[in-house]
């Protein structure tokens, strides 16, 4: 009677723990329409840049569901999801499936470059450079300082370096921060880095978060500030460079030193993509991100999907490409001057 | 609210003056078996077992129980296809009950409360795939205790009343109102207080049963064997739902022998 009581007492605990379908619900069927389906209403439910892109999705439904059904292959589900995400021109905007190689819907290809060989760059502007791997500086030789931040991934001890860096530039006339290529990271590190240059509390950034099922469910316009952190801040003279390649924190950090009076934007406009990825999940487990939130500038004119025009438009051509000129870097220190 | 918490903590301070106390502490571990859904990124419901550990302390008077347990594990959760999730959990709970009545069979029936704050922090392997949910929960419990001879066993089932509740947003974002703080260093703790809001069983519910056999190895020794089936649920976007299955065998030493 001992024995039979335990036995039915772990047969009663091993069934409670196998009752999760019954409490969290079944896994859905890995299917084309299934997946479809929920692909589809991720980007309804919870994409946030919508609200900047004239894309109607209701169509784009009425145009690829047709094409689905049970015997659609993985190669065709896959080429009409990329069908589906091309026009939205969002670097967080990728699909990573099993088997095919991630597709991003922001195409670098098509844009120019605007940034030379680094290395090169160093030895014929810089008298002097250091680098910790994410940040390298050194000396212009006008009286300038140079930050190269390549990008905001890395270990956050990585950044706290900008305080000796701001220290070694106190007596420079100008400052530039060079962002071209970076794809971003972290924003509290881009903020770290902003707010050594602030000289007080600057509006850069309204955020809308989504905030509902529905393409146009979105949250009020909510303010971000920068303020001034560290042991000491640069607030002379300020440039920011920027490329097509600059994106998510990395035009954070954009928006924080435009919001400055005394800094400049020079360089293209930036990549389009300011808030932050979220991954999603497919029932046949393949992946895709985007950001539920959409970023603005200060007079809320749509970042997301354009990009950050600098102040001063300056592109590298092909020949000053090839003699190793830097026309972005040059007209920024002639500028500070 | 505040008379509810003056209330608890009259009842609890009174009694402890009891003139008869059994204090005890136990340290274990054993094994869950955990299963959690996000439905907003996922479809699949991620699970997997692992090894929990408990920390408790319990002092039964003649009609009062108090009953402090800690308990933490950490778990690779997998879904269907083989995508994982590190899930940490951790919680904290004490609760006090009073013996309402003793049948005629020695079952001593007990009705009481549960301060229970567990927390969840999950970790994918997408981008910004990290996620969380911390709730603080008073709950009603229901407790019946058999002792017989060097053997103690225990049933209790509890289900939550009100709970302070920390999740995401809709938009799987913090809410605006802590745009800046975490920009600006504030600390995880106040930036929880701010994202915190009351819920009730429309938007967050949690039942917990346990079940529990302690037999005496000396006079200052006993075995303990806890088997804890837990279930909650936030209701509001983005839904969260967790299934909790642990069993642990504990060694407990009395104060008094």
């Amino acid at each position: 009677m001992k024995r039979l009581s335990i036995i039915c007492f772990l047969i009663g605990l091993t069934g409670l723990a196998g009752c999760s379908d019954m409490f969290l619900g079944k896994d859905p069927a890995n299917t084309p329409v299934n997946n479809f389906e929920s692909f589809w209403h991720g980007f309804n439910n919870y994409y946030a840049g919508f609200a900047t892109r004239s894309i109607d999705w209701d169509s784009v439904y009425a145009v690829y569901r047709p094409q689905i059904n049970s015997q659609t292959t993985d190669a065709e589900l896959h080429t009409i999801f990329i069908d589906m995400i091309k026009p939205f021109n969002d670097p967080h905007m990728v699909l990573y499936a099993k088997g095919f190689n991630g597709f991003s819907s922001f195409f670098y290809k098509n844009h120019n470059g605007n940034f030379l060989n680094f290395r090169a760059n160093l030895s014929k502007y810089l008298t002097s450079w250091k680098s910790n791997g994410a940040i390298t500086y050194g000396f212009l030789n006008n009286n300038q300082g140079y930050i190269f931040i390549d990008n905001f991934q890395n270990p956050s001890g990585i950044y706290d370096q900008i305080d000796q860096i701001v220290e070694e530039f106190q007596d420079l006339n100008g400052v530039i921060i060079d962002v071209r290529n970076n794809g971003g990271g972290e924003g509290k590190e881009a903020y770290k880095i902003g707010s050594r240059f602030a000289d007080g509390e600057h509006l850069f950034e309204y955020t809308r978060n989504k905030t509902g099922p529905g393409r146009t469910a979105l949250s009020d316009f909510f303010p971000t500030h920068i303020s001034p952190a560290g042991k000491k801040q640069f607030t002379k003279s300020l440039a920011i460079l920027t490329n097509r390649r600059t994106g998510s924190a990395a035009e954070f950090i954009t928006l924080m030193i435009r919001s400055f009076p005394y800094a400049i934007h020079v360089g293209d406009t930036t990549s389009g993509g300011i808030e932050g990825p979220h991954t999603f999940e497919l029932p046949n487990g393949w992946t895709y991100t985007f950001s539920p939130s959409v970023g603005y500038p200060p007079d809320k004119t749509p970042i997301e999907g354009f990009g950050i025009v600098p102040h001063h438009v300056v592109t590298i051509s092909k020949s000053d490409s090839i003699a190793g000129t830097d026309t972005i870097l040059e007209k920024a220190m002639a500028l500070l001057k | 609210m505040k008379i509810l918490f003056a209330c608890l903590i009259f009842s609890i301070t009174s009694s402890f003056a009891q003139t008869v106390q059994q204090p005890q502490i136990g340290l274990g571990f054993g094994w869950s078996y955990v299963a959690v859904k996000t439905p907003t990124t996922s479809p699949f419901t991620y699970k997997n077992s692992s090894v929990p550990f408990q920390l408790f302390f319990n002092n039964d008077g003649a009609k009062n129980r108090h009953f402090v347990q800690v308990f933490y594990q950490a778990s690779e959760l997998k879904d269907a296809v083989g995508n994982s999730l590190d899930e940490t959990r951790g919680g904290l709970q004490y609760s006090y009950h009073r013996r309402v009545s003793v049948l005629k069979n020695g079952l001593a029936i007990y009705g009481g409360g549960i301060l229970n704050g567990q927390a969840s922090i999950r970790q994918g392997t997408g981008v910004n795939s990290e996620d969380g949910n911390v709730f603080v929960g008073l709950d009603a419990s229901v407790l019946a205790i058999y002792n017989k001879n060097k053997n103690k066993f225990e049933g209790q089932f509890a289900t939550t009343l009100l709970a302070y509740t920390i999740s995401q947003e809709y938009g799987l974002t913090p809410p605006p109102v802590v745009n800046d703080a975490p920009l600006k260093g504030e600390s995880d703790a106040s930036l929880a207080v701010k994202l915190g809001k009351w819920s009730s069983v429309g938007s967050f519910y949690q039942f917990t049963l346990r079940l529990s056999y302690e037999r005496s190895l000396s006079k200052r020794f006993s075995a303990r064997a806890d088997y804890r089936w837990n279930f909650y649920k936030f209701r509001n976007e983005p839904v969260f739902g967790s299934l909790s299955n642990q069993l642990i065998a504990s060694l407990v030493y009395k104060f008094k022998p």
